[in-house]
């Protein structure tokens, strides 16, 4: 998880350029944010706490 | 390990509370912590005017500080368990404030990313040594309760820095805010070295009675077991993924809030001085009560519906939250409600770190909290 996410956090500030040039709105990379955190939703519904990989 | 002999036991001592100010000083690690990380981005701006560079070299200066926390945080969390964190934390906060007052030395593109990489290097360490001397020093019943301060003294500070880096800014050039912060470092390792002892048996403040409190709430240390079945297991898991998925969304919130934030309130509305400085540091400031009250929430909800309403539920709630915030923090056009909106998100990703960590800690990932950057 944590791998993941430091993963992810080394192409934020370029990924948020990027989408701001492309789109011409700074406004681009809060969308973005928007959907991640929308599909991040689904993926805490799909997580079932109760399923343990090692008991 | 030599202990100093202390005191005989006498019937009804109170234990002592050295323990509370060796966390007192983690605190005051955190915030310098913070100072250093996040003054870089309200600073930006001049910094691209002064060595003319573009928006993506910028992005990479602030990746090479990721990158180098990425590569070293693991390797310090070991140096720190073989030599202590008395002189491996003292270390690198002089490493990392002598790399704070060297950027100020930066004088193009590729000094400051080398400068970025060196100092990110130091930092990667902070919180991995400060997890292990919580180990040493604070009773595990304590503990839950003295990170979660520790955390918040981050974020405040992280919250602040915008702020007097804006009063700092009408009479000072960035690269004196980079010497002065740096020197901030320095004052802080040279009263850990002299004051810390790496642990509560060698030091000569803590009483008989303190002693066996934190050696009562002593656990012993989880093994790792680092087999192909482990990790077999481990990626095969269906919680394994989402989990992945979904974190990046916090990620994303957070890296934006310390890299580009105070450039993007500037651009896109125009904001500037002292509504900008304190504009840029209220996501983290706001995000406090997400540190706050998210992992009292989770327990409660636990406790009362079920892990899958209390960890999983609770995430998907916050998370669906933020996510409407952020469309119309982005939709809205206006500053303030763009700020608001833009801190409520962040809080509610926030909310989410205790019911995000506990069933990875539990699924056997039991990588700790800590080692997010954050």
């Amino acid at each position: 998880m944590n791998t993941a996410g430091n993963g992810t956090a080394m192409l934020v500030p370029v990924l948020t350029i990027l989408l701001k040039d492309y789109f011409g709105t700074w406004d681009a990379p809060l969308y973005m944010m928007c959907g991640l955190f929308l599909l991040g939703t689904v993926c805490w519904c799909l997580i079932d706490p109760r399923e343990r990989v090692f008991d | 390990m030599a202990s100093v002999e202390a005191g005989p036991v006498t019937a009804g001592e109170f234990p002592s509370r050295v323990r509370y100010r060796v966390v007192g000083l983690a605190i005051l690690l955190a915030v310098v912590t913070y100072l250093d990380r996040v003054c870089i981005s309200k600073l930006a701006p001049q910094i691209m005017g002064d060595l003319s560079l573009s928006e993506y070299q910028m992005s990479f200066v602030f990746s090479a500080f990721t990158l180098a926390y990425a590569i070293f945080e693991i390797p310090t969390a070991r140096w720190a368990d073989r030599r202590g964190t008395r002189r491996v934390l003292a270390r690198i906060v002089i490493w990392w404030s002598g790399f704070t007052i060297a950027t100020a030395g930066a004088f193009n593109y590729a000094s400051l990313l080398i400068m970025r990489f060196l100092f990110g290097m130091g930092e990667a360490g902070a919180w991995p040594c400060v997890s292990s001397t919580f180990s040493r020093w604070i009773p595990a019943h304590e503990r839950g309760t003295m990170q979660g301060v520790f955390f918040m003294g981050a974020h405040i500070s992280g919250g602040l820095t915008p702020m007097l880096v804006t009063i700092l800014m009408a009479h000072l050039h960035w690269r004196v805010i980079f010497v002065l912060f740096g020197m901030v470092g320095f004052v802080w390792a040279a009263a850990w070295y002299w004051w810390f002892r790496d642990d509560p048996f060698q030091h000569p403040r803590v009483n008989e009675a303190e002693r066996q409190l934190i050696r009562s709430g002593r656990r012993p240390p989880a093994s790792h077991d680092a087999s192909w079945d482990y990790w077999w297991r481990l990626v095969t898991h269906r919680n394994t993924w989402p989990l992945c998925l979904m974190y990046i969304a916090n990620v994303w919130a957070y890296y934006f809030c310390i890299t580009w934030l105070p450039t993007y309130l500037e651009k896109r509305f125009g904001l500037t001085a002292m509504s900008l400085g304190v504009a840029a540091g209220m996501p983290l400031m706001v995000s406090v009560l997400g540190d706050l009250f998210g992992g009292l929430t989770t327990d409660g909800m636990t406790r009362r519906f079920g892990l899958r309403i209390g960890r999983a539920g609770v995430g998907a709630v916050a998370y669906a939250l933020a996510g409407v915030a952020l469309f119309f923090a982005a939709a809205s056009g206006q500053p303030l409600i763009c700020v608001g909106l833009l801190s409520f998100a962040v809080a509610c990703a926030m909310f989410t770190l205790g019911a995000a960590w506990e069933p990875a800690s539990t699924s056997g990932a039991n990588t700790p909290a800590w080692s997010a950057p954050r």
